[in-house]
């Protein structure tokens, strides 16, 4: 147990509930024993009381409105009101360059999504001349993939006549028809240009 | 006497008709091998005729003639065709289809297959082949094949060919 030195040091703790709950039994159980230390006990608790009744807390009603009525009143140099003005020109401005970049890639995109079926139905109304690729009869290494820009149709039918899957291609027309590809690149690209009749078949080199 | 005239008859439309059965019609076959790459060096001008077309075709800003070679095979013939990078194209036509020729293609990595292709062509069209990595750019192959064959509007015709590969 404690003795009265250094229960006295916990005294002022103990008025205010700042102890721990064993030093709190601790200190109590000696109060309850001790004269003194708790007639010390009662000389703090008569201290605080005195000292919070000394204390005026002014009012503060109305004081946030009264900043900032100081605040408004308050003349902003020149040269801060400019930087103020630049400021906010600047965020407008990154705004709006920020809602037409966007609007451009919308656009762009819009663009490159739908051109190629834009020129396809193009190609297709003008009967214009086609690559034909025929499903290979063996087993293809890889499948055979078409550019976004080309004209290749691959079809199942082994008929040449049959194959055409599009309506206006006329088989008599084709610069190339291309019965069978097997490659080991799997991104293998076939398409044609009418304008030139040239077939091309691209081999990505992986 | 009518038996000599029979022979006489039959021998004279034999050696009429022989140059067309005993000699098989030839097909031309023209391989050029291009360097395409972006050097900022131009069409090479041995490319006068094709440069533009590889100019459309693709992107790229210098087109190099690497080398030509033409040859003529007859049907069923396969041609070999050395190209730039240890590569080898076979090229075998086998038929003509209207006024196409039918042809089956095979690009080799030195000893290795990398596409085959059974294809018409039509007569005196152009297939392009690309994309192989070759010195600082890329390989273009450009194959065109040549015949004396009769146009015909109607692909279901039947075909005109010394031997039917089907």
């Amino acid at each position: 147990m404690k003795d009265c030195e250094q229960i006295s040091l916990l005294l002022g703790p103990f008025e205010d509930g700042e102890l721990e709950p064993h030093e709190m039994q601790e200190v109590a159980r000696h109060l309850a024993t001790c004269k003194p230390c708790e007639e010390m006990l009662g000389d703090y608790a008569s201290i605080g009381r005195e000292l919070r009744d000394i204390i005026t807390i002014p009012p503060l009603t109305g004081f946030a409105a009264g900043v900032n009525a100081r605040i408004a009143a308050r003349r902003i140099p020149l040269r801060e009101r400019i930087g103020e003005f630049f400021e906010s020109l600047n965020q407008r401005w990154a705004a709006a360059f920020a809602m037409v970049s966007m609007a451009g890639a919308v656009a762009v995109v819009t663009a490159l999504v739908l051109t190629p079926y834009l020129r396809h139905g193009v190609t297709g109304l003008q009967n214009a001349p086609m690559a034909k690729v025929e499903s290979p009869t063996a087993p293809s290494l890889a499948s055979t993939t078409t550019d976004e820009s080309s004209h290749a149709l691959v079809s199942s039918d082994e008929e040449p006549q049959q194959m055409a899957s599009s309506p206006n291609m006329n088989p008599g027309d084709s610069h190339a028809v291309i019965r069978r590809l097997e490659s080991e690149i799997p991104t293998t690209a076939v398409w044609s240009e009418p304008e030139n009749g040239t077939t091309v078949i691209w081999l990505p080199e992986q | 006497m009518a038996v000599t005239m029979a022979f006489a008859v039959a021998a004279a439309g034999r050696v009429w008709a022989g140059p067309s059965l005993a000699s098989p019609q030839k097909i031309g076959v023209r391989v050029d091998s291009v360097l395409a790459s972006d050097t900022h060096e131009g069409i090479d001008t041995q490319l006068t005729p094709m440069g533009p077309r590889l100019q459309s075709l693709f992107s790229y800003s210098t087109y190099h003639l690497v080398s030509h070679q033409e040859r003529q095979t007859p049907m069923g013939t396969l041609l070999s065709f050395d190209l730039p990078g240890g590569r080898i194209l076979h090229i075998e036509p086998h038929a003509i289809e209207g006024d196409m020729i039918a042809m089956e293609l095979v690009l080799f990595q030195g000893e290795r297959p990398v596409m085959t292709t059974d294809l018409k062509l039509r007569n005196h069209g152009v297939l392009i082949v690309g994309g192989p990595r070759y010195e600082q750019g890329m390989l273009i192959i450009s194959i065109g094949a040549d015949c004396r064959c009769p146009r015909t509007a109607d692909m279901g015709a039947r075909p005109i060919t010394p031997h039917s590969p089907e």
